[in-house]
């Protein structure tokens, strides 16, 4: 059964008994995939998400098209209450189908349960077709060629399926499931994007930073040196809008990215600047090492399927004092904010960090997104200052200011 | 043994008390009679975790068909607590009302004059004051109790709480977004250690229309202490509970319950770790417990509602704390202004700010503001602000 939530009802939430969606938005309402799909009308599956909400967000304030939020559960209704928004199972063509109902372009921007990431981007692909949709717009990531091994690796190189992240070999499945759809159904549009971090306002890559700096813990690997693959995410979500823009564009896939590359000590400096931190406040150790620490086991076990999965059955099955133990194994204790004097930058070791932001600081290649713009351009992107700035107030209002945790400024 | 009816089978009962109840049953303490919701399956499905629960699609159909009830838990919407209440203590029922306690002032005094009527107690869903990193600071605030005192409370994450409708994200329904979720907490663990409050600005993005706010913001005054309380349903903040007293700091974690950190106020000192070891009537007789997490916590509320009931002793939250916290929480929907988002471009910003449910003017307060249970308004340490 797929429910509909508008935001022109109050308090309404509508369903059907037969697994038709029925819609009551003053934007036009459909009951059955039959039903004509509408130009501009954009889907945005996983629309609870960083990419997905702003995206959505984004297209609420366009004149021209207009966006449909689809979410699997209720909980992600929660940044989103005042948009229009479906209920669907992702796991379920006929649901899907319906729930894509009067959609011309379908976003896959799902980012869950990293176990099942195939099977969704199959349901996704078939379920847009089902709908009658034009033009399926996947994202997957780069995080596909793992640590980017060489400078030579293009848009089109094929993926790792053998990376030690279960998430990676996921994203790279659903590449190549998708890049034989693509040979057989050439007349339906797909296009398939691979931004790295994704990073801004509200995003984890970017608290993370904020985080850091405010516990006075920021040690980099390998003298921050290493390329950090950003895209901001209004830059992904003006990327997005660009191929829905551009009819008649080819599919493909293509690599999507910042205009400028950053290394991460200057992401790190760039953001902790604006925050009021000194430049040695961002410390780095000079070579690659990771120590070894327990939680690196338990994490390279979490990226074996089986083990995934059962954890994700165990989890809502435990306690929360047994939850709560795990996580400090995995995460380490809560630590108090320092004040921002207190940074130093002489670190007494290798950084204790976790394996995928090792892994993340420990790559010398940008991944080339040249061909991006040669199928899509112009794409107007902001650049580094400007997003640099946005991110660093987002940080501040989220209390991130090296003026402390009393520091109001940022917020009235 | 005390005879229990629950009102709302939805992620309260399922994550929350179900596990306590079950223990406490077994243990003979009480009995879960009957459980209630307009959700037929639903209700069916929590009747069968217990060992003799009927289900119900009202609480007046569960009042006259089990008999003899004493306690009624509810954990419906907001917009049914003041309802539910007042029909519970018609029948002679004690209660235990989830946060926010209503949906207006009006209703929260309703339910109070109808626990006053019919000689029964209303306790509070507040499990957060039996956390012992709480009590510890409750104690540190205590033993400073005339320097003004600086602090702000941040509690933020992408909202993850396995809800089972959409309710809790409509205005008519859920009376609210994150700040009656988590910032009910936080007013609360802020009126238990300070005493009565009184809101100076609130800011927050909720939408016109049905839609409710994921981010808020309060600025606060206690006494002549005063700070700010944010809350988020987007993203982590910089979590945590920090006071500035006289000569210490203070930092409480949300999570874990069982510690505080303290330093000096002067430069270059460190943070020392201190276990919070607090300990609470566990049971019926004479043993104490400390808890290590919420489900402990609700557990020592129901004791402490057992032993209210049986022995006579004090609610740690009830009526007269709940409107204390409600007053705080309607004043901030009552004076709440856009929020700032100054990292939207600048059209979007506007368009945000246009779109605020609050755009087009004030709604009409209700009949009790900001003042309910409060001291008179002073002005608090406005110096020590950036």
């Amino acid at each position: 059964m797929s429910l509909t939530l508008t935001s022109n009802l109050p308090g309404s939430i509508k369903s059907s008994g037969n697994g038709v969606a029925s819609h009551n938005s003053s934007a036009g309402g459909v009951g059955s995939s039959q039903v004509l799909s509408r130009p501009g009308r954009i889907a945005v599956i996983g629309a609870g998400g960083l990419v997905g909400a702003r995206l959505l967000r984004v297209l609420h304030q366009d004149d021209q098209r207009e966006g449909v939020g689809i979410v699997r559960s209720a909980r992600s209704l929660a940044r989103l209450s005042d948009l229009e928004i479906r209920l669907a199972d992702t796991s379920r063509v006929a649901n899907l189908t319906e729930a894509l109902s009067g959609c011309d372009t379908v976003v896959n921007a799902i980012n869950g349960d990293v176990s099942r990431i195939l099977e969704e981007t199959r349901v996704v692909y078939e379920a847009a077709l089902a709908a009658h949709c034009r033009l399926l717009v996947h994202l997957s990531s780069a995080v596909v060629y793992g640590r980017v091994p060489s400078q030579d690796i293009a848009d089109d190189s094929p993926p790792d399926t053998r990376n030690w992240m279960l998430y990676a070999r996921g994203k790279a499945r659903g590449e190549i499931f998708l890049r034989r759809q693509m040979k057989l159904h050439p007349e339906f549009r797909m296009v398939v994007l691979r931004p790295g971090l994704v990073w801004g306002p509200c995003s984890h890559w970017s608290g993370m930073v904020g985080e850091e700096l405010a516990r006075g813990r920021v040690c980099l690997s390998n003298g921050g040196r290493s390329i950090a693959n950003l895209v901001y995410v209004d830059n992904l979500v003006r990327m997005i809008l660009a191929v829905h823009r551009k009819q008649g564009g080819p599919s493909g896939f293509y690599n999507v990215a910042d205009p400028l590359r950053v290394s991460w000590m200057e992401y790190y400096r760039g953001l902790g600047g604006k925050l009021g931190y000194a430049p040695d406040q961002v410390c780095a150790w000079p070579d690659g090492r990771l120590p070894f620490q327990p939680r690196l086991a338990v994490e390279w076990g979490l990226q074996r399927k089986p083990l995934y999965c059962f954890s994700r059955w165990l989890l809502p099955r435990m306690g929360l004092g047994m939850k709560a133990k795990i996580k400090k194994l995995i995460q380490g204790g809560p630590q108090p904010p320092e004040r921002a004097s207190s940074g130093n930058c002489l670190p007494s070791g290798p950084p204790r960090l976790n394996r995928e932001v090792w892994s993340l600081q420990n790559q010398f290649f940008p991944l080339p997104a040249e061909k991006f713009m040669r199928d899509y351009g112009p794409v107007a992107l902001m650049p580094l200052e400007e997003t640099l700035a946005a991110t660093a107030a987002w940080l501040r209002f989220a209390g991130f200011s090296a003026a402390g945790p009393f520091d109001q400024s940022n917020l009235w | 043994m005390v005879t229990i009816i629950f009102v709302g089978c939805g992620a309260a009962l399922e994550h929350l008390y179900r596990q306590p109840l079950c223990d406490m049953e077994r243990r003979g303490w009480l009995k879960v009679s009957a459980v209630v919701d307009p959700d037929t399956e639903r209700a069916r499905r929590a009747a069968a975790w217990f060992r003799r629960a009927r289900s119900f699609p009202s609480l007046e159909a569960a009042l006259l068909a089990v008999g003899r009830t004493d306690l009624v838990i509810i954990a419906s919407p907001p917009a049914f607590h003041a309802s539910q209440t007042c029909v519970a203590f018609e029948r002679g029922c004690h209660v235990l009302c989830e946060k926010p306690m209503a949906h207006s002032v009006e209703g929260a005094k309703q339910m109070v004059a109808a626990a006053e009527k019919a000689g029964r107690l209303l306790a509070l869903g507040m499990a957060r004051r039996f956390y012992p990193s709480v009590e510890a600071v409750r104690l540190w605030v205590k033993a400073n109790p005339d320097f003004p005192m600086l602090f702000s409370y941040r509690e933020g994450s992408l909202f993850d709480w396995p809800v089972a409708s959409p309710a809790l994200f409509r205005r008519t329904t859920g009376g609210g977004g994150v700040l009656i979720d988590k910032g009910v907490h936080a007013l609360d663990v802020l009126c238990h250690l300070f005493g009565a409050g009184r809101l100076v600005r609130s800011a927050d993005d909720a939408p016109k229309g049905q839609g409710v706010e994921s981010n808020a913001v309060l600025d606060l005054a206690f006494g002549s202490s005063r700070g700010l309380l944010q809350v988020s349903w987007e993203a982590p903040l910089n979590n945590g509970f920090h006071i500035s007293g006289e000569t210490e700091e203070l930092w409480m974690p949300i999570s874990p319950i069982d510690a505080i950190w303290k330093r000096s106020s002067s430069p270059g000192s460190a943070w020392k770790k201190e276990e919070a070891r607090i300990t609470w009537p566990g049971d019926l007789a004479e043993g104490r417990s400390s808890p290590m997490n919420i489900f402990d916590c609700i557990r020592l509320q129901l004791v402490s509602l057992l032993r209210a009931i049986h022995l006579g002793e004090p609610l740690m939250a009830g009526g007269k704390e709940g409107l204390a916290v409600l007053g705080l929480l309607l004043a901030a929907y009552e004076q709440s202004t856009p929020i700032s988002q100054s990292w939207l471009p600048e059209a979007e910003q506007r368009r945000a700010a246009g779109a605020h449910w609050r755009s087009n003017g004030h709604l009409p307060p209700s009949e009790l503001s900001c003042s309910v249970g409060a001291a008179p308004a002073q002005e608090a340490a406005p110096g020590r602000f950036h």
